[in-house]
């Protein structure tokens, strides 16, 4: 249906046609183009396209998928001045993303039942699935903390270390949040939800640094073959997914979504009360997932420490990412610098050496890039390559090959958790629902995914994860 | 010789675990239409075709809010009475009443049904705790797109022996990101009782949130349907993140359908 054409290895071209403001630009390998599941996404990077104000290309990442509006594993950037944002171009979970931390410890050396105890202390200390965190309800001064804050206001509760700041996005705070274009819905949606897992695909994962593959920024970030890690993915929570929605309610009142194909396109000018707006609603929502991903690992840290006797300071949190955000970031466009409004929807920014708004570790490495797989398989650590026409991004996953639905029926009657320890993996979760929907066998294989990233010079393998204890939510 | 009545199939998320006692299969759940007891099997099977149907070809929810203990003085069964739209509730009214009428007047009845439809889904067979069953979870969604001719085989097993099917309120369809429900409805405020009580067949603890709304478009019935996850996440969180604004009613014969997307 789409005629790519191939520009160099991992990356084809959309071209211009009727409507689209700009091209398309795919990055995915050869093998995957062929795949039918392609055929829908495509045709949402074309809508994309369709929007005002959009710069350069309309891109889609290796793991791209069926969104709402924008796919997921979309990126797309706007003039600051002309163009447009858009909540479908973030996603309801704004700021879903991920934190790694790393252990020195070799997670061989650790016993059997030092591990399930580890794996049972983080199942107690953090929920997980369809509730509540345990903190007591945030209130409107929490709220007003956490947005100019951002993760810096956990730190001051108490939860982890100052330093954990400086090895975070945008520092753990995403500026511009302001309160009052938050509903009081959205608060009392997420008043009790900081510091909880939430449900669905978000998880704690446990396991090995299995392999290096990129030694000297490997060694950089200190990393080693056999360290333990601790990869978090979470999000906003009923806070962000709130806003998400009341705006999206907002902007279809408005008629903000009239003659677009699909009204999860409904979008704003930047520069409008509308866009601002959301802007401001979008920055808090993102301030409360730092947060939240900031206590998770205080709880995580605290397990270590009842369990294995492992200090706080020594799960040493590498780095944490955002990826479903929208931010005001200055590329070059034509040679010029210009200031774009880019949209990473299921991607990660992947900005590489000398970049100032990275710490001074990451810019001389560039930034780490962070790619779960599948609780069976493996995940991945990257080094961000900052492909200018990708407006520095990267893949943010492995993305689904199997539906919900599909996914129950194949393990449907199959004893889900002694599959899984056959595969080395302990699970946990409050659903067998969850489990089921979650199995390997329902996301691509990351490694192929990863492999078009690397080929398409997106980002560069740095470390295989080997996940072997793991919490769903 | 067979026992027989007429059900419809009771579908739902039971609650798991329920009380020990002797529990019906979940899969054999069902609520009675009209009951017949031993009859001759060949001389019904020959006479099905004139039997009278469902005036409505569409399934129907309903939500299971009381205990019952039956009959009162001297339980032998607990039960879950069920409540259905006003609408509905009188429909199947009069349906059971068209249909136990049908059945004494061809003599598979010695009198004539007098006492008033009461729609219930039996669990369990005594012995029960009292004390127990009356604390299990109400407020519970139920489906209903069957209705089922069953013979009673003793010791709680029940067999379907013939059936007629309805178009079901909801289906669930493969999705690859999230969820997706075929939903159907006669108009708007069924479309948005069955769109919720799909999301109910995900989450059934959900039900106490529940209520009948008068959605006059289909931005309406999203809304409302936000506004209840809003509600549901808040107080006791839930699975969903928020209906998206994907897909257009369609029409279906007499029926409206729509594709309703929940990103979860």
């Amino acid at each position: 249906m789409f005629n790519l054409k191939k520009l160099k290895p991992a990356t084809f071209l959309m071209e211009q046609g009727e409507k689209m403001r700009v091209p398309g630009l795919i990055f995915m390998n050869d093998q995957s183009l062929q795949d039918p599941l392609f055929e829908e996404p495509l045709k949402q990077v074309r809508n994309v396209s369709t929007l005002p104000g959009i710069v350069g290309y309309s891109i889609a990442m290796p793991d791209i998928h069926w969104g709402y509006g924008f796919p997921i594993g979309g990126v797309a950037a706007f003039d600051a001045e002309t163009g447009v944002i858009s909540p479908g171009g973030v996603g309801y979970d704004i700021n879903c993303g991920v934190r790694v931390a790393i252990i020195k410890e070799p997670f061989q050396s650790i016993p059997s039942s030092q591990k399930q105890a580890l794996l049972k202390a983080i199942f107690r200390k953090v929920p997980s699935g369809v509730g509540m965190g345990e903190s007591p309800p945030l209130t409107q001064a929490d709220y007003k903390a956490i947005v100019s804050k951002g993760a810096k206001w956990s730190i001051e509760q108490g939860y982890g270390l100052d330093i954990d700041l400086e090895f975070m996005e945008s520092h753990g705070n995403i500026s511009g949040g302001d309160m009052a274009a938050v509903s009081q819905h959205a608060q009392d949606r997420g008043a009790k939800q900081l510091g909880s897992i939430g449900s669905g695909n978000h998880f704690v994962e446990i396991g090995e640094v299995q392999s290096i593959l990129l030694p000297d920024v490997a060694a950089a970030w200190g990393i080693a073959k056999g360290d333990t890690y601790v990869l978090i993915h979470s999000g906003s929570r009923g806070f962000g997914h709130q806003i998400c929605q009341e705006t999206l309610d907002l902007f279809v009142q408005k008629g903000l979504a009239d003659n677009l194909v699909d009204k999860q396109l409904a979008c704003a000018p930047i520069k409008s009360s509308e866009g601002q707006n959301y802007f401001k609603a979008m920055a808090a929502a993102a301030n409360y997932a730092f947060n939240n991903r900031q206590q998770i690992l205080h709880s995580v840290r605290q397990a270590f420490k009842h369990v294995l006797h492992i200090p706080e300071e020594e799960v040493r949190l590498l780095y944490d990412v955002c990826h479903n955000i929208a931010k005001f970031e200055t590329h070059l466009v034509d040679g010029n610098p210009k200031k774009l409004c880019v949209h990473r929807k299921g991607a990660t920014r992947a900005f590489g050496p000398g970049n100032p708004e990275l710490n001074t570790l990451f810019q001389a490495t560039g930034q780490p890039v962070l790619v779960p797989g599948d609780m069976g398989r493996a995940s991945y650590i990257m080094v961000g390559s900052a492909l200018p026409q990708s407006w520095c991004s990267a893949c943010h996953g492995a993305g689904r090959a199997r539906s919900r639905v599909q996914s129950m029926k194949t393990w449907k009657d199959r004893n889900l958790f002694d599959y899984m320890k056959s595969i080395g993996v302990t699970v946990m979760a409050h659903s067998i629902r969850t489990i089921a929907e979650e199995m390997p066998d329902a996301y691509k294989n990351v490694d192929e995914v990863v492999q078009a990233v690397q080929e398409a010079e997106l980002a560069k393998m740095v470390a295989r994860l080997k996940p072997e204890l793991v919490i769903k939510g | 010789m067979k026992r027989l009545f007429f059900a419809f199939e009771a579908l739902a998320n039971w609650p798991n675990p329920l009380p020990r006692g002797r529990l019906l299969k979940e899969e054999e759940r069902h609520m009675t239409a009209a009951f017949i007891g031993a009859t001759d099997w060949e001389k019904l099977e020959s006479e099905l075709p004139d039997l009278p149907l469902p005036p409505f070809t569409l399934g129907f929810c309903g939500l299971c809010q009381d205990i019952l203990f039956l009959p009162p003085h001297h339980p032998r069964v607990v039960a879950y009475k069920a409540y259905f739209s006003p609408a509905t509730q009188q429909s199947l009214a009069d349906f059971a009443s068209r249909l136990n009428q049908w059945l004494y007047e061809h003599a598979y009845l010695k009198k004539p049904e007098t006492r008033p439809f009461l729609p219930h889904i039996t669990l369990a067979r005594s012995p029960f705790d009292y004390k127990k069953w009356k604390k299990i979870p109400t407020h519970w969604p139920v489906a209903f797109h069957r209705l089922k001719l069953y013979e009673s085989l003793g010791e709680l097993r029940y067999q379907p022996i013939w059936q007629k099917e309805l178009t079901p309120p909801f289906e669930e369809r493969e999705h690859t990101a999230d969820i997706e429900f075929l939903i159907h409805g006669r108009d708007l405020p069924e479309l948005f009782r069955h769109s919720a009580f799909a999301l109910l067949s995900r989450f059934p603890e959900g039900g106490a949130f529940y209520r009948d709304q008068a959605p006059d478009s289909m931005d309406e019935i999203i809304f409302l349907l936000n506004d209840w996850i809003r509600q549901m996440d808040g107080e006791i969180g839930c699975p969903f993140k928020a209906v998206s604004w994907h897909g257009k009613i369609e029409e279906e014969g007499n029926l409206m359908k729509w594709e309703m997307i929940v990103d979860v």
